[in-house]
């Protein structure tokens, strides 16, 4: 029984406790059927407000914009700071990519993937999706290229500067977006309220705001997600290229 | 709508910038002057009107219930001030030292600015904590910008702990989202006193854990040291002065408005861990060799401070907090600028071989010497006066034992500060070369003579005024719930 083990046990014990304390807290919570809070107003006449059937999207692009604003500069954060972290090393061109089959299977793949991202992020409005996760659809596109067709292939080369512009031009223009509102007098970030036309609910030129606003989104996230992948995979062939052991293609 | 622009310029400058890097570099270095400066005179005109009359802005139109205020009011004006003059002296050391050249530094530090700003003026507590991870994230990568080993090191450190802290809070607000269905500050302050007890205590402990280890007190501060000294000057000064201050105006405006009625215990609690902070803080400090870790305990012990006059949880304790966290603010920004400069130029940050400095950087030693008589508290300056009306009140509040903490830690305080400068009096080596930063000077010189000034103020009643003010309008939580659900 040496002195780790001891602590280590003694340490189980106390998340042990503290998560007994945390499932009693629940327990109190007396489990209710009826749904309170704005919630119930939410669902009640989300889609008469914003023009929205997806309620989701409603909330994050409507009623809680600036959240979604919030979460989207978190992502345009953390990829500055990986391109900046990260932004020693050189770029080296190397592999040749997967096989033949993988190569032709993808090449069929690609289009529709491109299109199913395109979907996902223009129809937020009215069914599951919206720019978060199209975005990320498109990144995984750019970043597909890379490992099937090897850092060589021409559309890897999409230059960093290119994506930063589509990342930054996308956040401005969610707050440019926002702006509208502000200028209408109707609050930062209003949709019908500050003059969008709502549309008829349940189409695809609907929502007012929030289709524009899921486009901003998709751009910021998918050249950044993309701008991440890029930025890590740089140091990643540099440390191979390195090793003494590999020899260079 | 001034409140909203203090959130809203910022991050369109943090936006601007790239576009700005792509098409026109050569206005860069103009620019971000600007933009700095824009940012500063708008943090402070929303400090000004929020302080003149509660200013409220309602996003999208929507009332307070169904979507998210931003709210300006007497608590949040304060701490908007601090942010503005502690963001700007931070931003003007860096420009003075960087220039333009690493643009994105300043996209991070924009986002920083934006997002306490907007901790500091929401009124949701999810947005709450949207900013928060926005500043947080930012903090991190601001201390290991300049990508040395130690720097990554504390920068991956403070992002682990970090992390705890944001799953704690987030934890949290979820307890409270489950419990009331509502994330309103001024509705959960209404509703959260009538569901069950067992499951406030949850949500106090776990709001608490998270703050406390984000405020970096004693018995969860192992990343702040590390984090504090190893940044650049300016990052250590922003993070020692503003971003720490940040989190107690959370805890604050939490504290008084979820739990002041309901649960008495949060202020015992916070009262405990700030009497502990102290003591913890000097002790560790007197045994650092490393100046700026030596400043950075020293910034543990005076969080501790601010945390004792909170815990009181009455109007004069919490002018007392503010008093001091302003105060602390403008001591260690130009602590941290100073001692930084000194370590670059030394080529050294260990005290032992910083010995006879006097003699070849005489007036960084005679700023760097008041700076610390101010945070000692040496009877006229601004440290005396704040850690008096702590003293004051943590006694009126019955918190004897603190209040002695208190004197305690200011003679340890005052003991290894001696200790530093009677190496920098004492005859030593002259030093290879020397070089002339009149920016940070300047900037270390401006907080010396703030402190001084800040001596004089609960000398003349006017200005005592506004700041006993903060303290009743904070424990004023009635005025602040009908202004918000006002419309």
């Amino acid at each position: 029984m040496s002195k780790s083990c001891f602590l280590r046990i003694v340490t189980f014990l106390l998340c042990l406790a503290l998560g007994w304390q945390f499932w009693k807290g629940i327990l109190a919570l007396e489990p209710t059927q009826i749904i309170i809070g704005p919630a119930a107003h939410y669902i009640e006449s989300a889609a008469e407000e914003t023009g929205a059937t997806n309620i989701v999207a409603a909330i994050l692009f409507d009623y809680r914009a600036l959240d979604t604003l919030g979460e989207a500069s978190v992502i345009y954060t953390s990829v500055c700071g990986i391109a900046m972290l990260f932004a020693k090393s050189k770029f080296k061109i190397s592999s040749t990519g997967l096989s033949f089959i993988v190569k032709r299977g993808v090449s069929f793949i690609i289009p529709f993937l491109l299109l199913y991202a395109a979907g996902i992020v223009l129809m937020g409005h009215i069914s599951p999706g919206g720019g978060f996760q199209g975005g990320a659809v498109f990144a995984t596109a750019t970043i597909l290229f890379c490992i099937v067709y090897g850092s060589g292939f021409e559309a890897v080369m999409i230059k960093p500067k290119t994506k930063e512009l589509i990342e930054s031009s996308g956040a401005l223009m969610f707050v440019l977006i926002g702006f509208v509102g502000l200028w209408t007098g109707a609050g930062f970030l209003a949709n019908i309220a500050a003059g969008y036309p709502k549309g008829e609910v349940g189409r695809f030129l609907s929502g007012g705001s929030i289709p524009l606003l899921n486009i901003a989104v998709g751009m910021k996230v998918s050249a950044g997600l993309s701008t991440i992948f890029y930025s890590m995979i740089k140091l990643l062939e540099f440390e191979v290229t390195k090793h003494p052991g590999v020899k260079n293609k | 709508m001034i409140s909203l622009l203090t959130v809203l310029i910022p991050l369109t400058w943090a936006f601007l910038i790239p576009l700005i890097h792509i098409f026109r570099k050569t206005w860069l270095k103009r620019a971000i002057l600007l933009f700095g400066i824009a940012v500063f005179f708008v943090t402070i005109s929303a400090a000004i009107s929020g302080w003149k009359q509660s200013a409220l802005s309602f996003l999208g139109g929507w009332p307070a219930e169904l979507g998210i205020v931003l709210i300006v009011d007497k608590l949040s004006a304060a701490f908007l001030f601090l942010s503005a003059i502690g963001g700007g002296a931070a931003f003007l050391a860096s420009y003075g030292r960087l220039k333009e050249g690493p643009w994105r530094y300043y996209v991070i530090f924009f986002l920083l600015q934006a997002s306490m700003n907007g901790v500091l003026i929401t009124g949701d507590i999810f947005n709450l904590y949207v900013f928060y991870e926005v500043f947080s994230l930012a903090a991190y990568l601001l201390v290991a910008f300049t990508i040395s080993w130690q720097a990554i090191e504390a920068g991956l450190k403070y992002l682990v702990l970090g992390t705890i802290g944001a799953f704690f809070i987030l934890l949290g607000i979820a307890y409270i989202f489950m419990a009331t269905g509502s994330l309103n500050m001024a509705v959960l302050s209404l509703v959260l006193p009538h569901i069950p007890n067992e499951a406030l205590t949850v949500i106090a402990a776990s709001l608490l854990i998270g703050l406390f280890i984000k405020i970096g007190a004693f018995p969860v501060h192992f990343w702040l040291p590390d984090a504090h000294s190893s940044a650049q000057t300016a990052v250590s000064a922003l993070l020692s002065g503003v971003v720490v201050k940040v989190s107690i105006y959370t805890l604050l405006r939490l504290s008084l408005l979820l739990f002041l009625e309901t649960k008495p215990a949060v202020f015992t609690v916070i009262t405990v861990v700030g009497t502990l902070s102290v003591l913890g803080g000097h002790l560790m400090a007197l045994r650092q060799e490393d100046i700026k870790r030596l400043l950075a305990y020293s910034t543990v012990a005076q969080i501790g401070y601010v945390l004792i006059g909170v815990g009181t949880g009455m109007a004069a304790g919490i002018s007392a907090a503010f008093f001091h966290a302003i105060n602390h603010m403008f001591m260690k920004v130009g602590l941290f600028i100073a001692a930084g400069h000194i370590a670059e130029d030394m080529k050294t940050r260990n005290i032992y071989d910083l010995r006879g400095l006097y003699h070849h950087r005489r007036w960084f030693v005679i700023v760097f010497s008041l700076l610390t008589a101010a945070i000692v508290g040496i009877h006229p300056l601004g440290g005396f006066m704040s850690k008096w009306y702590l003293m004051l009140a943590a006694t009126k509040a019955g918190n004897v034992i603190p209040a002695l903490a208190l004197a305690f830690g200011t003679v340890i305080s005052a003991f290894y500060y001696m200790r530093v400068l009677s190496f920098f009096y004492s005859s030593g080596d002259p030093p290879p070369r020397q070089t002339y930063p009149y920016w940070n000077l300047a900037i270390a010189g401006a907080c010396a003579l703030c402190c001084v000034f800040l001596g004089i103020v609960p000398l003349v009643p006017s200005l005592w005024k506004l700041v006993s003010d903060i303290g009743l309008n904070a424990v004023d939580t009635a005025e602040y719930i009908s202004t918000m659900l006002s419309k």
